[in-house]
């Protein structure tokens, strides 16, 4: 009997260490070397410089697996991301790259632990946003030593500055961006007699929508617009007054800029806006959203709904009969600009990935002209690229070509290392507001108040 | 005297029968979600009953993501965590509970004192050590820490063997039996049902783990059943009848066990309560 | 084998004994090492540290300096886990205490009774979280159209600020059944004749709760007490799930003390701040713990020898 249990003990402790061998063999077995991992851990950024020397790969016929990071799982989009690496893996012989997608909420939390143990993917997607904060960490490999001016010459400014960390290298290439416009019902508007071009300021937005309105009883059957609803938060119409600048601090002086005159009138329409339709009517909405049960726009209760070109996709999905159209987000007062916030992705490779110039072949394949062309088409969102035109695929589709428009005026917030972080403090005293808890204008005191303590303790 | 009692007692009875139509509710909507449409989960106001229920939505539901291979995973985690956990256990408790050493009041009052703390305030430091290991995204960080031994099952297990008179190992060892002997061949039979219960425990704690696959497990082929459950909520749309099948389905085995064994899960919550 | 070699290096009865007992808790004392001690050693290090596991720089106290004056997300969550705590663990402890008062009876029915009202405890998972937040949709949710049928307008549960924390201690009167479970079962150990004794002394119903029942039931209502402050500290999934994305919204109202440390740790790897969090907590959980022991001794009824 002891011997047994002994026995037992022994094979499951034997079972556990095998287990830890595949493990870690699945883990490991794209490092090229062994023995270079312990190191990795310990100091990345040389390992990682030799890492490019030893492992470049030669031509002995030996291709290099590569895993690229992104979260497109669903079966509207991981599809065509799949086929693109297939298409990537079958032009060249090289390389042969991996999908793996992540859940967003996940990934980079994943990505850091990798890069602290040492072996991260080799390509991983990112949010545009997030690229010189996390150059700044050291979690990502500079590009420079591979990009050639053809390259980085093919983006439009915008998009390569918001690459480009401090030191002045440029450290992911854009994979997609994106803008915001206001999707509108069709035959909602021929009804009640409006002209989409008409609307052209928040005050046109707020008449079109009392035309729109339905009700029945004390029950709203219909109803018009409520501006942070879909894709559009309180920070959309902000940043639309501020004339595509950030809404609650100065780019320039790196101060908080909260409850500015502006930004008081602007939250106060935004709350007013629910405030017309009823807190409770905006939760019940808001949690339909959230608890993605239906699409209020697509089933026809919403008439107006702020979202970005993406949204074609899941309208074709749930509503494939429903006639829409896009015009740009309204100004905020006539001449202000119809400003939109907009945001995008990148490709970067993670710091310590093994090969590099390998992640790079990739990163060029995919934000070449064709392959953009591929992806926007089938994934919705715009490309970066300066040479897309009405040539491309993509652009022949009206409603991209509506949206196309608004991009010229869209602007990407890159919040500045030395805030970084803000929104956690910052938003939800903003929220307070648009639930209606505070008043709008000490909401905004307060989001004040906290954003400088915020900076003060910061520095 | 007696009729009041009776009328008391009625009135208890409506009042539980009440509860438990509370109670049982939440469980009954869970079923029928799965069995709705998704025009029909969308319904305002809502409908008790699917006008024609849909079973199909199980099948569907479960190939919506590779969920044979995230329970067979989840499988993994539990087996090595049992045995782990009711070998370990059994072992170290054998040791606080029959063995006379130097330094085992100090000792045990260290496992009573270590059963307070919560895993939150080890989760960051551990977590970066198994890192550096290059623990993560394998199962080891969920599994290997069952092999030492948990304070409160080493706890719930002293007892139990404190309850088996001494004259039995005392003779044994005057035999000359080893502890080993004494613990595999004599004691071990005795405790199977408190092993049962610590078996029951960490079947329940590691199927329905979420905390831990979620920080430790990256690779989605690896994923498990409660990780796995996620995929419904994504991108916008949540598939709320498919949602519902698969959580419906993936709470199935504890219940089994709970039926089956219904003395162990109660027997393991008394000697918890216990404790004080 | 073992017991030769020992008695080859001439070891007594004791000193086999004593090395018998370590090779049994060996097991155990390395773990205390591996995944306690040593972790919690390397925390409070690290927590004078700004670390984010590439790189470490000691800062001296400024990580507890920012949690305590500077972080105002800090207090925020501990205020959170604070309200839920108090709104939670008296109304499930005392619906506990009911529940299985009610169900010491003998009624028709019990034994079902009794596997219904603990069901719901053994409904884990995520799946438990998902099927509340469809109950709790405030358009076509269950638990609104219920109140819709008695007339009352029920609140955006998981939207509305003030109505998420009444949402969670509402699941967990739900589940309540396995604290329930602890009191029915000291309740059944107390012998009838205490109760027989006292209703023969015309003692009513209400009376006989209060001076047999609940003094009998105080060692494990003050054990339930202190888990139940720990597990207030404890609660992560709740928050981490009803919000959606971990941000704890709406409004931070389900940003709970752990899932700001979540943050800190695996979204901003701020390391060394999240263990000075660690470090708090664990003070949190002594000094709930020392304080519960301390009323208890007071007010505590001990049967003699009960313990041990």
């Amino acid at each position: 009997m002891k011997r047994k249990i002994l026995a037992t003990l022994l094979v499951a402790a034997m079972t556990v260490s095998a287990l830890a061998g595949c493990g870690s063999k699945t883990a490991d077995s794209n490092a090229p070397k062994e023995d270079s991992s312990s190191e990795v851990a310990e100091t990345p950024t040389e390992d990682a410089a030799d890492s490019e020397a030893d492992t470049a790969p030669e031509d002995n016929g030996e291709v290099v697996e590569l895993e690229f990071w992104g979260w497109w799982s669903s079966e509207a989009r991981k599809p065509h991301i799949t086929k693109m690496v297939d298409d990537f893996n079958a032009s060249q012989s090289k390389y042969h790259v991996t999908y793996v997608d992540i859940p967003f909420g996940d990934i980079f939390t994943k990505n850091i632990a990798q890069i602290a143990a040492g072996n991260p993917c080799d390509i991983m997607a990112n949010s545009l946003e997030e690229v010189v904060f996390r150059a700044e960490q050291g979690q990502v490999e500079p590009l420079n030593d591979y990009l050639t001016d053809d390259v980085t010459g093919a983006f439009y400014e915008q998009y390569i500055s918001s690459c480009t960390a401090d030191d002045g290298s440029i450290y992911a290439l854009p994979l997609s961006v994106d803008t915001r416009g206001i999707y509108y019902n069709k035959a909602h508007f021929a009804e009640a007699g409006i002209n989409p071009e008409d609307i052209k300021t928040w005050d046109d937005l707020v008449e079109a929508a009392r035309k729109l309105d339905k009700k029945n009883g004390d029950d709203w059957e219909r109803i018009g617009f409520i501006p942070v609803l879909g894709n559009g938060g309180v920070d959309t119409w902000m940043v639309n007054a501020n004339q595509g600048n950030p809404a609650w601090f100065d780019l320039e002086t790196k101060e908080a800029k909260v409850n500015t005159d502006v930004n008081k009138e602007a939250f106060k329409w935004v709350r007013d806006q629910i405030e017309y339709y009823g807190q409770a009517k905006y939760d019940e909405l808001a949690a339909v959203f959230s608890s993605g049960m239906q699409d209020p726009f697509a089933s026809g209760i919403l008439s107006m709904l702020v979202h970005t070109s993406a949204y074609q996709s899941s309208l074709k999905q749930n509503a494939p009969d429903l006639e829409y159209g896009v015009i740009p987000l309204p100004e905020f007062k006539a001449g202000n600009g119809h400003f939109a916030n907009g945001g995008g992705f990148v490709l970067e490779i993670p710091k310590g990935a093994k090969c590099p110039e390998g992640s790079y072949e990739f990163i060029k394949f995919v934000t070449s002209r064709e392959t953009q062309d591929f992806l926007s088409t089938n994934i919705g969102d715009f490309s970066a690229r300066n040479d897309f035109d009405d040539s491309t695929e993509f652009f022949k589709n009206p409603i991209n070509a509506e949206l196309g428009k608004c991009l010229e005026e869209t602007c990407t917030i890159v919040v500045p290392n030395e805030l970084k972080g803000y929104q956690d403090v910052v938003n939800p005293l903003i929220e307070e507001g648009t639930l209606g808890l505070k008043p709008t204008d000490e909401a905004l005191d307060n989001a004040q108040k906290a954003m400088e303590d915020f900076i003060a303790t910061n520095q | 005297m007696i009729k009041k009692k009776r009328v008391s007692n009625i009135i208890l009875f409506i009042i539980l029968c009440l509860g438990a139509v509370l109670i049982l509710f939440p469980i009954a909507w869970m079923l029928s979600t799965a069995l709705k449409s998704a025009q029909e989960v969308a319904l305002y106001p809502p409908k008790l009953l699917p006008e024609k229920p849909l079973f199909e939505n199980f099948a569907i539901a479960w190939t919506k993501a590779p969920f044979t291979k995230y329970t067979a995973n989840t499988l993994i985690i539990v087996f090595f965590t049992i045995i782990g956990g009711v070998f370990s256990n059994s072992f170290i408790a054998y040791g606080f509970a029959k063995i006379d050493f130097k330094g085992k009041g100090f000792l045990f009052s260290i496992v009573l004192a270590t059963m307070m703390i919560p895993g939150f305030v080890t989760l960051v430091p551990t977590y970066v050590i198994f890192s550096k290991l290059h623990w993560v995204n394998t199962y080891l960080p969920l599994i290997v820490p069952a092999f030492f031994g948990n304070a409160f099952h080493i706890f719930m297990m002293r007892q139990f063997y404190r309850t088996i008179p001494n004259e039995l190992s005392e003779a044994a060892r005057v035999d000359g039996a080893g502890h080993f002997y004494i613990w595999g061949k004599l004691m071990m039979p005795l405790v199977k049902p408190v092993m049962a219960t610590v078996a029951l425990i960490n079947f329940k704690g590691a199927w329905s783990d979420f905390q831990g696959p979620l920080l430790y497990l990256s690779d989605k082929s690896k994923y498990t059943l409660q990780l796995g459950l996620q995929v419904f909520k994504g991108e916008g749309y949540t598939e709320w009848n498919y949602l519902m099948a698969v959580s419906f389905l993936s709470m199935i085995p504890i219940l089994l066990l709970f039926f089956c064994f219904q003395n162990y899960f109660i027997e393991g919550m008394n000697v918890g309560g216990a404790v004080k | 084998m073992l017991g030769k070699l020992m008695s080859k290096l001439g070891l007594k009865r004791q000193g086999r004994e004593n090395v018998y007992g370590y090779i049994f808790i060996l097991p155990w004392l390395i773990g205390l090492l591996a995944f306690t001690l040593g972790p919690m050693l390397f925390s409070f290090i690290t927590s004078f540290s700004d670390y984010n596991m590439l790189t470490f720089k000691f800062n001296g106290v400024a990580n507890y300096k920012k949690m305590f004056l500077q972080d105002q997300l800090f207090w925020k969550s501990f205020k959170n886990t604070a309200i839920y705590a108090v709104m939670n663990i008296p109304l499930v402890t005392i619906g506990g205490v009911v529940v299985a008062v009610i169900l010491n009876k003998s009624i028709f029915g019990l034994r079902t009774f009794r596997t219904i009202y603990y069901l719901p405890s053994i409904m884990v998972g995520v799946g438990t979280y998902f099927l509340w937040m469809l109950l709790l949709n405030p358009a076509n949710g269950l638990v609104n159209t219920a109140l819709g049928l008695i007339g009352i307008k029920g609140p955006a549960w998981l939207t509305d600020p003030n109505w998420t924390k009444p949402a969670i201690v509402l699941m967990h009167l739900w589940g309540l059944g396995g604290q329930m479970l602890l009191y029915l079962a000291r309740l059944q150990s107390i012998p009838q004749d205490y109760y027989e004794a006292a209703s023969l002394d015309g003692a009513s119903s209400f009376r006989m709760f209060r001076s047999i029942t609940v003094p009998l039931l105080s060692p494990i209502i003050f054990y339930n007490l202190t888990i139940g402050i720990i597990g207030a500290f404890q609660v992560f999934q709740e928050g981490y799930i009803f919000s959606g994305n971990g941000t704890g919204n709406p409004a931070g109202s389900l940003l709970f003390y752990n899932l700001h440390l979540w943050n800190q740790a695996f979204k901003n790897f701020k390391t060394g701040y999240a263990n000075a969090m660690c470090w708090f907590l664990f003070a949190i959980v002594m000094i709930a713990t020392l304080i519960n022991q301390k009323i208890s001794k007071k007010w505590v009824y001990e049967e003699d020898g009960s313990n041990d």
